[in-house]
C-alpha cells in the first residue's frame, strides 16, 4: 500500500489528510514504529487513529492516558473474583492444590486491557495511546519495552510476546515533556492547524450539508481569529462544532450583526478571557478581513 | 577523505552528524531506521525523503520546523543561496537522489565493506569530525557573543539563551512534600481504606494491597520586575527573564513602580507578540518607585487567582525574585517590615540587580539580613549561579544568623560583594 492509497482510504473514512501525515502512516506501517503525534488540542491527533483503523480495516484498541493510570488499567490484571470463586469450587469438589496452583495464574483468569489486548490481536491492529503526557514518567518508561519490542513481561506467565504488530498512535497535546528515550522510539509528527483550503475541505467532507457560502466566511472568519492572541486557540473540532450551530440555525452565510454573530462563539471560545478579549468591536474587525476577502475579484472569479 | 569517495552511509552518517550540531538526538536506531527509508521510497520519491526522514529526526516542534531548512542547507545548498538560514556545514559530496541511487546500487560506485561497516558512530571518523569542527579558521571561536552583551543591547530573539539557563533551575529545584497522598503500586505506605475498598471485589478477602505515597509539587516561583526610571535600561531584560520563568517554571509575573500588576497571562503564551506585548506592559512607566508598598500589595496579590478567586499564596519553600536595582521612594525602615512579611510565609526571597555592586540604599541594607540571596544579573554569564544562589540558599543556623556571613555566603560572582 502505497502514500496515495492510504491517504484516499483515509478520505473514504471521513478524515481528510495532508500529505505528510498521509506518509507517516505508511511509514508507521512500513518500518513499525510507533507514531508520535503532537499538536494543540482539536487539530484532530485522535481521530487519524480512529481513520487509520477504518481505512486498514483494523480493530482499534484505545488507552486514555491520565496521572493514576496504572499497569492493571493498561496493560493486564488478575481476576481475582474468578480466582476466588476458582479456589471455592475446587475445594467443594476436592479437587488437588497442585493443578489449583497452577491453573490460578494461566491466562483464563487475565483480564486483558487495551496494551494487551493489541498485541494479543491476531490480526495486526491500530493501538491508539491518547493524550501520553498525562500518564506519569513510570508508566512512560514502561511503554518503552512495548513500544520498542512490541512484547510485555507478566512475571506469572513470562514474557508476552506480539502476535501481530499494530499500529501504534500516541497523541500528546505538549503539557509536559515527554522523555527523548520515548521520543527516539517513535516517528514524530506536529500536527498543526489546517490551511484554509484543507480545512474548507474537511468541513465540506464532514459537514455536506452546509452551505459553501457559510463554509467559506466562517472559515476564513476562524483563520482571522486564529491569529488574535487566545488563551484557547480553535482548533478543527471547535470549527465543526461552529459551524454545525450555524447550520441549525438555518445560516447561509454569517450574520453582518456583530451581535448575533457573538452569540454563536461560544462554541469557539473557550475561556472567559477570550470571551471578554473577542468583543463587538473585534468581531467586527474580523468580519471587516472577511468582507475584503469576499469582494477580491480573484477569489470572485474562481468561485465562478 | 574527499567529497567525491564519500559512500552513501557517509553521506547519511555526515548528514546525522550536521543534525546533532543542530541539537537532534539521533541514535544508531533512528540512522538505520533513515537508511531503510531512502532505500524503502526508492529514487522517484527522493523530493519525499526530507519529509520522512523528518519524522524519524525530529522530536519536538521545534526541531519539526527546523528541519526542512537544515535539509535544505546540507542537501540543496543552492536553494537557500542569498539567504542566512545556515552557515555551518555544507553539503560533502553527493546530491541527494545521487546518493539513493548508489544506496540502491544503482549508482557507479558501489560502497565498499569497509565503508558499510562504518554506518553509526566510527569513533576514528567521529575524532576527524570533531577535529574539523574544533579548527575553527580565521580567528573564528565558539564562544557566543551574547554572553557578555550588555543587557541593554539584547535583541529580543535572544531570549532563546534565557530559556537555556532557566532550565536547569527547573530541573534542580526541590520539590515540596505535601499533606495530599497519592496511590503508587511501589510505595511503602499501606493505603488501609483503598485496600478495604478493593476487597470489596474478592469477597472481604484482602487480596490487593494498595500502597500509597505523599505528593510533591513544584515549588510556586513568583517574579516581581522593578519597571521604575531607574530601571529603564534593563526592564526589558529583565521582563524576558520574567517570560522565561513563566513559560518554563510556570512562575507568576509581576510588575511594579509606584503600584504592583499582574502581567503572568502576557507573558505566558509564547506567541509572535512578545516584544508588543513587552512594550505595552512597560508603556507608562518610568516614575519613582515604592517597592516596600508593592511587596507588601503582592503578599495579598499573590492569594487572588486570574480571575479573582482566592487561591493559596505564597507557602514554604515558594521561591520569590525580586528584580530590581533597590532605589526605593518608601521610608528606609518599611522595606525590611515587607521582606519580613514575605519570609514569615516561608517563602525565600532572592534580590537580583542590574549593577555590579550590591544595590546601595539604606532599605535594602537594613533588609540584607532577611533576604535570602542577591545576585547581580549585569549580563547572561552572570545568570550561570542562578541554580546555586537558589539551591544553596539553606545554611546551619549558626552561620544563618550571622548577617555578615548569610551577605557573603550567597554563591555568586565575588565582585557582587565588593561594596559589602
Amino acid at each position: 500500500m502505497n502514500v496515495k492509497e492510504i491517504a484516499e482510504r483515509l478520505a473514504q473514512a471521513g478524515y481528510v489528510a495532508d500529505d505528510s501525515l498521509a506518509e507517516m502512516v505508511w511509514m508507521g506501517l512500513t518500518i513499525d514504529r510507533p507514531i508520535l503525534l503532537e499538536g494543540e488540542a482539536g487539530v484532530g491527533k485522535t481521530a487519524i487513529a480512529q481513520a487509520s483503523a477504518t481505512a486498514l480495516g483494523r480493530p482499534v484498541f484505545r488507552l486514555q492516558c491520565h496521572e493514576s493510570l496504572d499497569l492493571n488499567q493498561a496493560v493486564y490484571e488478575w481476576n481475582y473474583s474468578r480466582q476466588l470463586l476458582e479456589i471455592r469450587l475446587r475445594e467443594a469438589e476436592g479437587a488437588g492444590q497442585n493443578q489449583l496452583r497452577d491453573d490460578l495464574f494461566s491466562e483464563a483468569f487475565l483480564l486483558q486491557r487495551p496494551l494487551m489486548q493489541a498485541i494479543t490481536c491476531e490480526q495486526p491492529a491500530v493501538l491508539l495511546i491518547d493524550e501520553i503526557d498525562r500518564a506519569d514518567e513510570a508508566f512512560e518508561a514502561y511503554l518503552l519495552e512495548v513500544l520498542g519490542e512490541f512484547q510485555i513481561s507478566v512475571p506469572e506467565l513470562g514474557t508476552v510476546r506480539a502476535r501481530s504488530h499494530p499500529l501504534v498512535i500516541l497523541t500528546s497535546n505538549g503539557t509536559r515533556d515527554l522523555s527523548d528515550a520515548l521520543r527516539r522510539r517513535c516517528l514524530f509528527h506536529y500536527v498543526d492547524y489546517p490551511t484554509v483550503s484543507r480545512e474548507l475541505n474537511i468541513v465540506q467532507t464532514l459537514i455536506p450539508e452546509a452551505d459553501v457560502e457559510l463554509v467559506q466566511q466562517a472559515v476564513m472568519f476562524i483563520h482571522q481569529l486564529r491569529k488574535e492572541d487566545l488563551d484557547k486557540t480553535p482548533g478543527v473540532a471547535e470549527t465543526l462544532d461552529w459551524i454545525r450551530v450555524l447550520c441549525a440555525r438555518d445560516l447561509k452565510a454569517l450574520p453582518d450583526d456583530p451581535v448575533e454573530l457573538a452569540n454563536s462563539l461560544s462554541a469557539l471560545l473557550k475561556t472567559r478571557s477570550d470571551q471578554w478579549q473577542v468583543s463587538e468591536a473585534a468581531i467586527t474587525k474580523l468580519m471587516g478581513s472577511r468582507q475584503r476577502v469576499g469582494v477580491d475579484p480573484g477569489v470572485v472569479a474562481s468561485r465562478a | 577523505m574527499t567529497a567525491n569517495t564519500l559512500t552513501p552511509a557517509q553521506g547519511i552518517r555526515d548528514f546525522v552528524a550536521y543534525l546533532r550540531e543542530h541539537g537532534f538526538v539521533i541514535g544508531l536506531a533512528e540512522l538505520h531506521a533513515m537508511v531503510r527509508v531512502a532505500l524503502l521510497a526508492g529514487i522517484d520519491e527522493s523530493a519525499h525523503i526530507q519529509k520522512y526522514w523528518r519524522a524519524i529526526a525530529a522530536s519536538s516542534q521545534k526541531q519539526w520546523q527546523i528541519f526542512p531548512d537544515l535539509f535544505d542547507a546540507y542537501w540543496f545548498p543552492d536553494r537557500i543561496k542569498g539567504t542566512v538560514k545556515s552557515s555551518q556545514k555544507k553539503r560533502q559530496g553527493k546530491s541527494l537522489p545521487e546518493l539513493i541511487m548508489e544506496l540502491k546500487g544503482e549508482g557507479q560506485s558501489v560502497p565498499n565493506q569497509e565503508s558499510q561497516g562504518s554506518i553509526g558512530l566510527s569513533s576514528e571518523s567521529g575524532g576527524e569530525q570533531d577535529n574539523r569542527n574544533e579548527q575553527a579558521q580565521g580567528g573564528a571561536s565558539r564562544v557566543d557573543p551574547l554572553a557578555d552583551k550588555p543587557l541593554g543591547e539584547w535583541m529580543p530573539h535572544d531570549s532563546e539563551q534565557l530559556d537555556k539557563l532557566i532550565y536547569p533551575l527547573q530541573a534542580r529545584v526541590r520539590r515540596k512534600l505535601i499533606q495530599h497522598y497519592r496511590r503508587q503500586s511501589q510505595a511503602t505506605k499501606l493505603d488501609l481504606r483503598e485496600s478495604i475498598r478493593k476487597a470489596a471485589s474478592t469477597g472481604g478477602e484482602l487480596i490487593r494491597l494498595q500502597t500509597k505515597t505523599r505528593k510533591t509539587i513544584m515549588p510556586k516561583v513568583f517574579i516581581l520586575v522593578d519597571v521604575s526610571q531607574s530601571m529603564e535600561s534593563h526592564a526589558n531584560f529583565f521582563l524576558r527573564m520574567a517570560r522565561s520563568f513563566c513559560q518554563i517554571m510556570n512562575a507568576r509575573a509581576f510588575v511594579f513602580h509606584t503600584t504592583l500588576i499582574e502581567v503572568t497571562p502576557l507573558l505566558k503564551r509564547n506567541s509572535g507578540r512578545v516584544q508588543e506585548k513587552i512594550n505595552a506592559v512597560t508603556f507608562g512607566f518610568g516614575g519613582g518607585t515604592r517597592i516596600a508598598t508593592n511587596l507588601q500589595s503582592f503578599l495579598v496579590q499573590c492569594q487572588r487567582g486570574p480571575d479573582g478567586q482566592r487561591i493559596r499564596g505564597l507557602g514554604r519553600h515558594d521561591l520569590v525574585f525580586v528584580l530590581s536595582d533597590g532605589f526605593d521612594t518608601d521610608p528606609p525602615d518599611q522595606l525590611p517590615e515587607a521582606v519580613q512579611a514575605i519570609r514569615r510565609t516561608g517563602a525565600e526571597l532572592f534580590w537580583l540587580h542590574p549593577t555590579v555592586e550590591l544595590p546601595q540604599s539604606k532599605a535594602i541594607a537594613a533588609s540584607k539580613a532577611d533576604i535570602s540571596g542577591f545576585m547581580a544579573v549585569s549580563h547572561l554569564n552572570s545568570l550561570d549561579g542562578l541554580v546555586d544562589l537558589t539551591l544553596k540558599r539553606r545554611r546551619p543556623d549558626n552561620q544563618t544568623n550571622n548577617p555578615v556571613f548569610k551577605g557573603q555566603a550567597t554563591p555568586f560572582k565575588e565582585s557582587a560583594w565588593d561594596a559589602s
